[in-house]
């Protein structure tokens, strides 16, 4: 008899929400960041639809700073660090490894419950009078700011043990609950990335929330570490900041990369060209990634030894990022590929990440970055990362792993067209920005000289269908749940091990124990380098 | 749930001792920030922060250093006694744990209360006339700051223990005390560790 | 590798705490002696490494850190590395402007 899927336990609401079941725990979390995404879309739109004209267009200025405050946060620490780790990591985790769930399931039910008390205490924060620092919340202007810093911190704060539950979670999992035979070297890349981005949310989230914390009771109550007339030193915030902060760009491109690599071996069946580089190259990342801070402060009064070391130092990522582009990109050569959505997010990640990347380096140089430093070429480059990387990536995962979760298939079609939208409203919504910011256009600024309209429109009009293009995905994917296609278990033909049980998966996973001798990129009888 | 999870109860205990080695990671850097202050203002104000040690009373702070070494000597000795199944000696060391973590509270407010009365508080209540340079007054704060952060560690490490001790003492419960003893007393013995390196850069370092 | 509670257990001696006890009060009292000499810059080192050396015994004997599986050990090296890595770009930075 075959077991039931997981969707249903005959349990009702109460088997939702006090599920141990971490596929359950992942669709849980798939509402949350979801509506936290579209959340921080209505305020990115909105901000933009206030950046056509050069004054003012539809707010004032101090609801344009919440605006791009609110829009920072929200995009940060409730769509970005979570989406990919809490939604696809919590659902494939334990099945890539062979285990029936994770290493402390009710750990993983109080994680999701953590993350809603924090975006509570963040959207209270925003319906009591909102914040206008900017995410980054640099002091002296956050400790004297009169918005709603205390509400906000402490719902970041909250949101960042969320994290760290997850992290701790999943590092346990992996290293404790691999199945017999299931050695590290037999883990799918997706599981390395998701271990590589879980000891970042361990060890640099806490750095935040100490951070957080000075903010909040500086703000309420004064305490003047980073206040000049006490004798502190704003720049000693940054430092604390971006400890964290740095890494934790880190935390929101690694699980995307771990995407890519599933989605490309499975669209390409062929192995990846070498398992063992891109392992290394997930890991050097995650170390680096601790080394680069100080690049954000090129211009803040740092001492000019720790300009050149920080400058020098962030040159290293782009090279284990580039031998993950390389390693992919060669993996496509002698496959047999199928251009289905997931391929075309793909497609889209390699260019927007390669460029975007490639203008990191450029921020990177430290006599440049005195010209880039806090205008809009810095706001192109994170977006193309983060939007161009992380949500294409996202997208994907959606796409790709659509089948297995939920037992049906969405519409190619539609596929096609909303991802070919997407990439290309994204292209033009920050393209130009890497213009406005070279020819001078401070970011956060909400006012600005005629002549850099024309630029703004263009980002707008980009802005207008990237959002066509999201609520596309949207409406396709419903329809697809309510009437799509049945998907039996392997729709893609590929080698990964969730890929050899049923769709939608049964509660425990397996209905067979998990046989190692079938790696994960068995392609043409071809094992990986 | 766990019996389907794990194959058997060691790799369940083994799952918990990592994970809390991870989460005491986690804890430990909470104060990394505290450290790298510390050390930066100090380079900045080297002898603002000497005059500030030398103001703090060493003895209370010695005194305390003492007490919480000791006491984490007490919870070790608690979980060797419930390893040899020695129950009753395992429940006064952990009750001896916990009137010593009192105690640190006890002498921690006696101190707070002599630096308020002088004046040296937190940030923009400091109103000592004692050394008006800045740097003394963000030693104060930072003082504050971390001791106080400490003392939030050392009230949830003293509910931990007595919440173990309870636990022994009802001994219901077939549940394995000695993994719970052991993750309890990891946290425990952090505090002390913490406390091992604040107690010489707030109470020694006076040159 | 922890035994359950079930299984018989070798009766281990406690000895080992309570000299490590006594070592950990000794370092104390010699830590604080030793602040009372002019030492100048070498004082707060000094000071630091006794910590250190008393941090690694209540590692040792009363977390028993070599008993735990690897991670674990990489977890405090780590820690330890970060905090010195961020004490370091903060104080290159203060220090050198």
């Amino acid at each position: 008899m075959t077991p039931e899927s997981f969707w249903r336990d005959g349990r009702g609401i109460r088997g939702w929400l006090l599920t141990t079941d971490h596929k359950r725990v992942g669709i849980l979390f798939f509402f949350g960041v979801t509506l936290s995404l579209v959340l921080g879309g209505v305020f990115a739109l909105v901000l933009r639809l206030e950046l056509l004209t050069p004054e003012r267009t539809i707010v004032s200025a101090s609801t344009y700073n919440q605006l791009f405050t609110h829009h920072g946060i929200v995009m940060v620490w409730m769509f970005m660090i979570p989406s990919i780790p809490a939604v696809f990591g919590n659902f494939f985790i334990p099945i890539m490894i062979g285990a029936k769930d994770v290493a402390f399931p009710k750990l993983n039910l109080a994680s999701f419950y953590v993350y809603l008390l924090g975006a509570a205490l963040t959207l209270t924060a925003l319906i009591v009078g909102g914040v206008d620092t900017g995410w980054t919340f640099y002091a002296p202007y956050s400790t004297s700011t009169p918005t709603q810093v205390g509400w906000v911190v402490l719902g970041v704060f909250v949101l960042g043990v969320s994290t760290i539950m997850s992290g701790i979670n999943f590092i346990v999992t992996i290293h404790t609950l691999r199945a017999k035979g299931i050695t590290w070297s037999k883990l799918p890349l997706f599981v390395w990335n998701i271990y590589a981005t879980s000891i970042i949310q361990v060890l640099a989230t806490p750095i935040l929330g100490l951070s957080l914390i000075l903010v909040g009771i500086d703000h309420a109550w004064g305490l003047g570490l980073f206040e000049a007339k006490e004798g502190g030193d704003p720049v000693m915030f940054q430092h604390l900041f971006w400890f964290y902060s740095h890494p934790a760009v880190y935390i929101m491109i690694l699980p995307g990369m771990g995407v890519i690599t599933e989605v490309v071996c499975t669209f390409c069946h062929n192995p990846p060209l070498s398992y063992r580089l891109l392992v290394i190259a997930s890991l050097g990342i995650a170390f680096v990634g601790f080394l680069t801070w100080g690049h954000h402060m090129f211009v803040a009064g740092m001492s000019t030894f720790d300009v050149g070391v920080f400058g020098a130092l962030s040159m290293f990522v782009a090279i284990f990022s580039a031998i993950k582009v390389f390693t992919w990109t060669a993996t496509l050569y002698g496959g047999r590929i199928n251009v289905a959505t997931p391929m075309l997010y793909f497609f889209g990640f390699s260019f927007l990440f390669v460029f975007g990347g490639m203008s990191g380096v450029a921020v990177a140089t430290s006599s440049l970055d005195v010209h880039w430093h806090d205008t809009y070429f810095v706001v192109a480059h994170f977006h193309f990362i983060m939007v161009g990387g992380t949500l294409t990536a996202f997208l994907a995962a959606i796409h790709y792993w659509f089948p297995k979760i939920t037992g049906r298939k969405y519409s190619e079609k539609w596929g096609l067209l909303s991802a070919v939208m997407v990439i290309l409203g994204f292209f033009f919504t920050f393209m130009p920005q890497f213009l406005l910011g070279n020819a001078g256009m401070p970011r956060r600024y909400y006012s600005y000289p005629d002549r850099y309209q024309w630029l703004h429109v263009l980002s707008t009009a980009g802005a207008s269908v990237l959002a066509l293009g999201l609520i596309f995905v949207v409406i396709y994917l419903t329809a697809a749940l309510i009437r799509g296609h049945r998907a039996g278990p392997n729709p893609w033909g590929s080698s990964a091990p969730e890929w050899r049980i049923p769709s939608p998966p049964p509660t425990h996973n397996f209905i067979a124990p998990p046989d190692p001798s079938h790696g994960p990129y068995d392609y043409n009888g071809k094992e990986h380098a | 749930m766990t019996e389907v999870i794990y194959s058997d109860p060691r790799q369940r205990t083994h799952a918990l001792h990592l994970g809390m080695w991870m989460f005491l990671g986690s804890e430990t850097l909470l104060f990394a920030g505290l450290f790298g202050l510390y050390a930066s203002y100090r380079a900045e104000f080297p002898s603002e922060f000497a005059v500030g040690v030398a103001h703090n009373n060493a003895l209370i702070g010695t005194a305390n250093t003492a007490v919480l070494i000791i006491s984490s000597f007490f919870v070790a000795w608690g979980v060797h006694s419930i390893r040899g199944s020695r129950r009753r000696p395992c429940m006064i060391s952990l009750g001896v744990a916990v009137l010593l973590g009192l105690t640190f509270l006890v002498l921690k407010s006696i101190e707070y209360t002599e630096h308020l009365r002088a004046g040296l508080a937190p940030g923009a209540h400091f109103s000592s006339t004692m050394l008006p340079a800045r740097g003394f007054a963000l030693f104060y704060t930072l003082y504050f700051v971390m001791t106080g952060l400490h003392a939030l560690h050392v009230v949830a490490g003293i509910t931990i223990l007595t919440w173990l001790a309870i636990r022994v003492r009802r001994g219901r419960t077939r549940r394995d005390h000695r993994t719970e003893l052991e993750l309890g007393g990891l946290y425990w013995h952090l505090v002390d560790i913490v406390w091992i390196f604040l107690w010489p850069l707030l109470y020694l370092t006076h040159r | 590798m922890q035994t359950l509670e079930s299984e018989p257990q070798p009766e281990s001696s406690g000895r080992p705490l309570v000299v490590t006890l006594v070592a950990l009060l000794a370092l104390t009292l010699i830590s604080w002696a030793i602040s009372h000499l002019d030492l100048g810059m070498a004082s707060t080192l000094v000071a630091l490494a006794i910590a250190s050396t008393k941090a690694g015994f209540v590692l040792h004997a009363f977390m028993e850190l070599p008993l735990a599986a690897t991670p674990a050990r990489v977890v405090v090296i780590v820690t330890l590395s970060f905090i010195a890595l961020l004490c370091a770009g903060t104080v290159t930075d203060v220090a050198l402007r």
